[in-house]
C-alpha cells in the first residue's frame, strides 16, 4: 500500500518488513570500526586504553553537532520558506537522532574525563554548553509532542530548531574562547591533526561509519514519520 | 590556565589515590581499560535501543496501515 502523502516515497524495505541495505552496511561499518579501534589500534602510552573512547566520543559529537544539528537548521529554515511537510519530517527526525548521538557524547565523555582529569564532570564552557544544547533538542522534541495542529507544530519547531542550532558554532569555539579542561580539536582545526597515522585512520574510519549510521537511522526515522503522517491523514479523512 | 596547569602538576606529582583512575602500572600506560569497555558498551546499548525503538515504531505503523485498509 503506497503512502498517500504528497511527495512521499514508497515505504522502504525495512518498513515493509524486509532488510534495509543501508542500515546493514552502516552496522557492519560500525562493528568493523569498533573491532579495529579495540584490537588493531595502538594503546596511547600516556592515557592508556581509555584514550580509545575518543574513537566513539568525537565522531558522535561531529555527527550530532555538525551533521544532525546542521540538517535540523537547514531543513527548519527551508520549511519556513517552502512549507513542505517533508522538510518538517526531516528536521524532526534529525533532531531526534542528534539527541541519540549527543547522549552518547555526554555518556562517554565523563568516562574519559575520569581517567584523564580524575573527575567525571566539570562545569566548564564546552561540557556545559553541550549539555544545554542536548536539553534544547530534548525540549524541541517535547514541544513537538505538545502541539497537535500540524502546521503550527511545524512552524514553531522550525523556529526553535533553527535558533537552537545557533549554539553549535559557540560550542565549537568554547575551547578557544574560555579556559576549559576539554581538549582542543585534534582533527577539526586549521593545522595538521595531532594524532599518529594509525590512530588518525581509525578516527577517520569511525567518523565515516558514524556518518553512515546517521544516514541509515535518518532514512528509517523519516520513513516512519511519513508512515505515521499518512496513517493520521487516512484516519482523519 | 594557571589553575589548570597547577592542578594537573599536582595530580602527577602528588601520591596517587588508589581509587583514582589515573594510577599507572609500573612501566606501562594507566590500567583504565574498564572505562574504555564501559564507554563502548554504553554507546552500543544506546544505538541498539534506538534502533529497536525505530523498528518497533515502523512495525506498529505498518500494522495500523493494514488495519485501516482492512476496515475499508
Amino acid at each position: 500500500m503506497a503512502v498517500s502523502l504528497p511527495g512521499a516515497a514508497p515505504a522502504p524495505p525495512a518498513a515493509r518488513g524486509g532488510v534495509d541495505g543501508l542500515l546493514i552496511v552502516a552496522l557492519l561499518a560500525c562493528a568493523g570500526v569498533i573491532v579495529r579501534a579495540l584490537a588493531f589500534t595502538p594503546v596511547d602510552a600516556m592515557q592508556g586504553p581509555a584514550q580509545k573512547i575518543l574513537y566513539i566520543h568525537a565522531p558522535a559529537a561531529i555527527v550530532g553537532l555538525y551533521f544532525a544539528s546542521g540538517l535540523v537548521a537547514i531543513s527548519s529554515l527551508m520549511y519556513l520558506w517552502l512549507k513542505d511537510p517533508r522538510l518538517d519530517r526531516i528536521a524532526e527526525s534529525s533532531a531526534e537522532i542528534a539527541v541519540v548521538f549527543l547522549s552518547i557524547v555526554l555518556a562517554t565523555g565523563p568516562l574519559w574525563g575520569k581517567t584523564a582529569w580524575g573527575t567525571w564532570w566539570v562545569w566548564d564552557a564546552r561540557l556545559t554548553s553541550t549539555l544545554f544544547f542536548w536539553f534544547l533538542f530534548v525540549a524541541y522534541l517535547v514541544l513537538r509532542g505538545a502541539i497537535e495542529e500540524p502546521q503550527a507544530r511545524a512552524r514553531l519547531s522550525a523556529v526553535m530548531g533553527g535558533l537552537a542550532t545557533l549554539l553549535v558554532p559557540f560550542i565549537h569555539l568554547t575551547v578557544y574562547l574560555f579556559r576549559t579542561m576539554h581538549p582542543t580539536p585534534v582533527v577539526l582545526k586549521p593545522s595538521a591533526p595531532s594524532m599518529s597515522g594509525q590512530m588518525l585512520s581509525t578516527f577517520g574510519m569511525s567518523t565515516m561509519a558514524f556518518i553512515l549510521l546517521f544516514a541509515a537511522l535518518l532514512r528509517l526515522r523519516v520513513r516512519w514519520a511519513t508512515l505515521r503522517d499518512a496513517n493520521l491523514e487516512r484516519q482523519s479523512a | 590556565m594557571m589553575t589548570t596547569t597547577s592542578s594537573m602538576t599536582t595530580s602527577v606529582l602528588a601520591p596517587q589515590d588508589s581509587g583514582a583512575a589515573y594510577v599507572t602500572r609500573p612501566g606501562g600506560p594507566p590500567d583504565n581499560g574498564a572505562y574504555r569497555t564501559a564507554a563502548y558498551a554504553i554507546a552500543i546499548a544506546i544505538y541498539a535501543l534506538y534502533l529497536v525503538i525505530l523498528l518497533r515504531r515502523i512495525a506498529r505503523e505498518r500494522a495500523r496501515e493494514r488495519d485501516s485498509v482492512a476496515a475499508r
